[in-house]
C-alpha cells in the first residue's frame, strides 16, 4: 500500500482516524480546516475523494474572492451546493475526485483543469470553466485575478461488484497523496424534496419554462460571455419577482419592468395561490423558487434505490472500493436526510453522533485501513 | 434568497460555529487554564505560555491554525522531549 505521507513526512499524524458525521454536507469542511490547521494535512493541495449524488461543486454568487480566502471565517457562508470550490480558491483543495452514482449526471465524466479567482470588476468568485453547470449559474468568467488552478475528476462508481471492475477502477483515480475520504449518504439512494412541492399542479414542470436558459451555441468567447450576461440578468429578474412574491403574495404592486418573465412568473403564482388556498396554506415562494433553479439544466438526480440495491452497493462495491484505496486523512460523512436527499429511513446513522469526532477508528499495522474500511462502510450501511 | 442549483435546502441556517478553547492547562506546573496563546498572524507563528510557571513554547502556524494547535504541538513536543 502507497505510504499516503512521502513528501509530506513533516505532517503530523492522527493517532485514529477520525470519522466526522455531519447533517449537511457543507458542515463537513470544519473538520477538513481544523486538520489543515492541526497540521494533519498540508495548506495546500489536498485531494478528496467525494461520493455524492450531487456533486456540491457551485459557488454562491455573492461570495467574493476575498471571502473565500480568508480562512475559517468563510465556513458560515457556505451551503451544501458550494462548499468546495471556495476551498479550492484558498488552495486548500488541489483536487476534487467526484465519484457519482449511474443516475447523477451533472458533469461527463473526465478530468479537467479549472481556475477559479476574482471577477476583476466585481471581486465576486467564478471559475474559468465553460461546462453548462457553471454557465447555467452564470459563474463563468474568462478573466480572474488571485486565480488558483485544481484539477476535477469525475467518474461513475457502478454498483458492481467485481474485484478485476474495482481493482481498475481504484487504480485509475492515481490516488497516493494525502486525502479525504468524504461520503454523502445520498450517493446510495437519492432523493429530490423538489418533486413533491405542490405535486398535484405540475409545478416542477411549470418552472422549467421559466427558468431554463440556452446554452451558447459556439465555444466563442464573445457568444459566451454575451449568454453569461443574459443569464446574469434573467437570474437577477427572478430573485427579484419571488423576493416581491415572498414579501407581498402577488406582483399586483411590481414595480420592476414588465418583461415576459414578469407575465409568466404572474401566471405561475396565480396558479400557486390557488393550489395553496386548496391546501389551506400559504404559499411557500422560496421554496417555488428554490425548485426553479434545479430546473434550468435537466433537474436534480432522482433514484430510490431498493434496501437490496444498498446493500449491495455498500457491502460490495464500497467495501470493495475501499479495500484498494490508500487509507485517508480523515473521513467525513453527510446524513443529507433532514433536507430531503437522501430517504431518512433507508439510513440511520444515528443523528447523535453528528458534529463532532463522534467515531475514530485506529489505522491497522502494515500500513492499510485493515478493519477500519469495514467499519466505515458498516457505519454508511448500516440500519 | 438565496439561488441554489446542485442541490437545495432552506435558506440558510447562520450556525455560530462554537469557539475552541482559548485558554489551557499547563503541561508543566499543571495549573488549569493558565496558558494562554498569542497568535502572529502575519509571521505565521504562535507563543503560548503559563502565566503561573512562565514557560513557554513558539511554534509555526497557518491561515487556519487556532489557539488549540498551538497547544497541541506544545504537548506533543513535550510528548517527544520525553
Amino acid at each position: 500500500m502507497t505510504d499516503t505521507f512521502g513528501k509530506n513526512a513533516a505532517l503530523k499524524r492522527f493517532k485514529k482516524i477520525p470519522v466526522y458525521v455531519v447533517e449537511e454536507h457543507n458542515e463537513a469542511l470544519q473538520f477538513i480546516y481544523s486538520a489543515i490547521g492541526g497540521k494533519k494535512l498540508p495548506v495546500e493541495g489536498n485531494t478528496l475523494v467525494h461520493l455524492d449524488a450531487h456533486p456540491d461543486m457551485l459557488i454562491d454568487r455573492m461570495l467574493s474572492g476575498h471571502e473565500a480566502r480568508a480562512g475559517k471565517s468563510v465556513l458560515p457562508l457556505l451551503q451544501i451546493e458550494n462548499w468546495i470550490v471556495p476551498a479550492a480558491a484558498a488552495g486548500h483543495i488541489g483536487r476534487v475526485l467526484w465519484l457519482r452514482p449511474p443516475w447523477a449526471r451533472q458533469f461527463t465524466d473526465g478530468t479537467r483543469r479549472i481556475n477559479v479567482g476574482d471577477h476583476p470588476a466585481t471581486g465576486l468568485l467564478r471559475v474559468d470553466s465553460k461546462e453548462p453547470y457553471y454557465l447555467s449559474d452564470a459563474l463563468y468568467s474568462s478573466d480572474l485575478l488571485n486565480a488558483k488552478e485544481f484539477t476535477f475528476t469525475v467518474a461513475e462508481l457502478s454498483n458492481v461488484n467485481s474485484e478485476h471492475y474495482v481493482d481498475e477502477f481504484a487504480k485509475n483515480l492515481h490516488i497516493s497523496e494525502p486525502y479525504v475520504l468524504d461520503i454523502d449518504l445520498d450517493f446510495f439512494s437519492t432523493g429530490n424534496p423538489f418533486l413533491s412541492l405542490y405535486e398535484d399542479i405540475g409545478l416542477y414542470d411549470r418552472l422549467e419554462p421559466i427558468f431554463s436558459f440556452e446554452l451558447p451555441a459556439d465555444d466563442d468567447e464573445q457568444t459566451v460571455e454575451k449568454v453569461i450576461a443574459l443569464r446574469e440578468r434573467q437570474l437577477q429578474e427572478l430573485e427579484h419577482l419571488f423576493q416581491f412574491l415572498e414579501e407581498h403574495n402577488t406582483l399586483e404592486d411590481y414595480e420592476g419592468e414588465k418583461t415576459d418573465l414578469f407575465r409568466r412568473v404572474s401566471n405561475l403564482a396565480e396558479v400557486v395561490r390557488a393550489e395553496a388556498e386548496r391546501l389551506s396554506d400559504s404559499p411557500d415562494w422560496w421554496a417555488v423558487f428554490a425548485a426553479g433553479c434545479t430546473r434550468d439544466n435537466g433537474g436534480l438526480p432522482y433514484h430510490i434505490s431498493s434496501q437490496q440495491e444498498i446493500e449491495h452497493y455498500v457491502r460490495g462495491t464500497l467495501k470493495l472500493l475501499l479495500s484498494r484505496l490508500p487509507q485517508p486523512i480523515l473521513v467525513t460523512v453527510a446524513r443529507s436526510t433532514d433536507d430531503g436527499y437522501c430517504p431518512p429511513d433507508q439510513f440511520a446513522t444515528s443523528k447523535t453522533k453528528s458534529m463532532g469526532p463522534n467515531k475514530q477508528f485506529s489505522p491497522s499495522i502494515g500500513g492499510d485501513w485493515g478493519q477500519m474500511r469495514i467499519e466505515v462502510a458498516t457505519l454508511v450501511g448500516q440500519r | 434568497m438565496g439561488r441554489r442549483k446542485s442541490k437545495r435546502k432552506p435558506p440558510p441556517k447562520r450556525k455560530a460555529i462554537e469557539p475552541l478553547d482559548q485558554q489551557f492547562n499547563c503541561p508543566f506546573c499543571n495549573h488549569e487554564k493558565s496558558c494562554e496563546v498569542k497568535m502572529d498572524r502575519a509571521r505565521n507563528t504562535a507563543r503560548i505560555q503559563c502565566r503561573v510557571c512562565l514557560e513557554d513554547f513558539q511554534t509555526t502556524t497557518n491561515v487556519l491554525s487556532e489557539p488549540i494547535d498551538v497547544y497541541n504541538d506544545w504537548v506533543d513536543a513535550c510528548e517527544s522531549a520525553n
